[in-house]
């Protein structure tokens, strides 16, 4: 499938990480405007030194998304610079806030609460931000992301776990409300990313063999914006090849 | 895969419908196109809707029950002798029911004829298996390759038990579990198995039903089809089990003309 994004701008929350910030370069190489946000401005310098320095294709957003005032400044701010909003990324997420995976016994309400007002009301914002800009086109796309969390829970992931449930749930009430519209909802749950997500694990060694390059996500993200409209994919899964344990069989 | 030799595609349910689309867009990209169906008039059909759509690849048409397992044999062969290879497997023939009733109503399960519930099993499931048996030694040999085994969306939310529907609903159902325990025998080998499930699509299968309602309209043939060829494009790098392609609902306020 070929990918043409120019004139259309996309709003990618997330940006200074691994999958937000491999699919705001992708689609900047596709000819998007690309709004760039996060809450690490460090991240989002990095960011424009790799794809486009200088450039005003890109606008550098530092936000926290879990802020209702910030995730009105970021629509403005879009408006005021590229005029429409045709896409929305959400791929803004944590972890987990300690330094190491807790047992649920052992988690704080602050922790629970950051994961939740980070993953699933950063969601919420976002989403709810660009809706009037996209009614107004009478077109949008918006790609959540999720994760296979958002479908199995996991030991020592339950605040994480349930903010990624919690995505698809919200993700599907919004599409049936809005997709009579011509603005499409659309949920990714990947597998393990290889990005820096898993640092917040700490030492603890449970980065996986097998995991999703960033950079085909993002390929994947493009490739679900650019359907056909009178289409759409139902909760994406995505998952890692699995390394080969045998070699090819002499035939 | 150079230039000088072109993905071989096989298609089964070429003639009409998904299928037919779906060979016709791997045409249009260059792949060498083998179409499956029972009916050689309608499968030269394609082949000429083929020729039109452009692309280098050759365009052949093999006429066989794929519920056979003598055809499915022939399809084997046919596929080592002529190009002695095989990349992609779309198995598409599939049928809601065989008519044989006479009625346009869905018979209740009470009332279902076992040769009817057979019938669907045989092209639904049997025909699947039978079709995937045919390709995989060659890309065993290959180390390569991509089957896609159609399945179906019956509800927005996926594929679900439907009403008036037991023996489609079942075949699907069995079709999706085994193509999953596919998957995982063959990953090892380099072929990339899973199945697609299409909502509604503007096909003779759902022609004149009220199929579609559930989902408040269907997606072009086109548009699927080209969806499924950009799903393939991933298969080398990433795996997606079980993509489920739906419709968008109609739009508000399209209905009436001059309205923009």
């Amino acid at each position: 499938m070929k990918f043409d994004f120019s004139s259309q701008t996309v709003i990618v929350t997330g940006a200074g990480g691994g999958i937000g910030g491999a699919t705001a370069e992708l689609l900047y190489s596709f000819g998007a405007n690309v709004v760039a946000v996060d809450f690490a401005q460090e991240k989002l310098d990095a960011l424009a030194d790799r794809i486009a320095p200088g450039d005003d294709r890109l606008l550098l957003i530092k936000s926290d998304v879990a802020s209702e005032a910030d995730a009105a400044a970021m629509a403005q701010a879009t408006q005021d610079r590229f005029h429409t909003i045709d896409g929305l990324v959400a791929a803004a997420g944590i972890l987990r806030t300690g330094a190491q995976p807790r047992p649920m016994a052992d988690t704080g309400f602050d922790e629970w609460s950051q994961i939740i007002n980070i993953n699933l009301t950063g969601i919420f914002l976002s989403n709810r931000a660009v809706l009037p800009a996209m009614t107004a086109q009478g077109k949008g796309d918006i790609v959540n992301i999720s994760s296979t969390s958002g479908r199995q829970g996991r030991a020592f992931d339950g605040p994480y776990s349930a903010s990624k449930f919690g995505i698809v749930g919200l993700s599907e009430s919004l599409a049936e409300e809005v997709q009579r519209q011509g603005i499409r909802v659309q949920t990714v749950l990947p597998d393990a990313v290889d990005t820096p997500l898993w640092d917040q694990n700490g030492t603890v060694a449970l980065k996986p063999r097998d995991m999703l390059p960033p950079e085909r996500v993002a390929a994947y993200i493009l490739y679900l914006m650019a359907l056909p409209r009178d289409m759409f994919v139902l909760n994406s899964v995505l998952h890692p090849l699995r390394s080969r344990t045998r070699r090819k069989k002499p035939s | 895969m150079t230039p000088a030799q072109p993905p071989v595609s096989v298609v089964t349910g070429g003639s009409s419908g998904i299928g037919r689309a779906l060979a016709i867009a791997l045409a249009g990209r260059g792949d060498h196109v083998v179409v499956v169906g029972r009916n050689a008039d309608r499968l030269a059909q394609t082949c000429a809707d083929m020729d039109t759509a452009g692309g280098a690849g050759r365009h052949e048409s093999l006429a066989l029950d794929i519920t056979q397992e003598t055809s499915c044999a022939a399809l084997r062969d046919y596929l080592a002798h002529t190009f002695g290879r095989a990349d992609v497997l779309i198995a598409s023939a599939g049928i809601g029911a065989t008519g044989a009733s006479g009625s346009r109503l869905p018979p209740p399960t009470r009332d279902m004829a076992l040769d009817e519930w057979n019938a669907v099993l045989g092209v639904n499931l049997h025909g699947v298996f039978l079709s995937n048996r045919a390709v995989i030694p060659l890309m065993q040999q290959q180390g390569s390759g991509a089957i896609i085994n159609i399945g179906s969306s019956t509800t927005p939310h996926g594929l679900r038990g439907r009403p008036m529907a037991p023996a489609y609903c079942a075949s699907k159902f069995a079709m999706g579990a085994y193509t999953r325990a596919l998957a995982d025998e063959l990953a090892d080998d380099g072929i990339h198995v899973s199945a697609v499930y299409p909502g509604s699509v503007e096909t003779p299968l759902i022609e004149n039903t009220m199929l579609d309602g559930p989902f408040g309209g269907s997606m072009a043939q086109e548009s699927f089809a080209q969806a499924v060829l950009g799903l393939l494009d991933f298969a080398p790098e990433i795996s997606l089990p079980d993509p489920h392609l739906i419709p968008m609902p109609r739009r508000r306020g399209r209905a009436s003309k001059g309205k923009t």
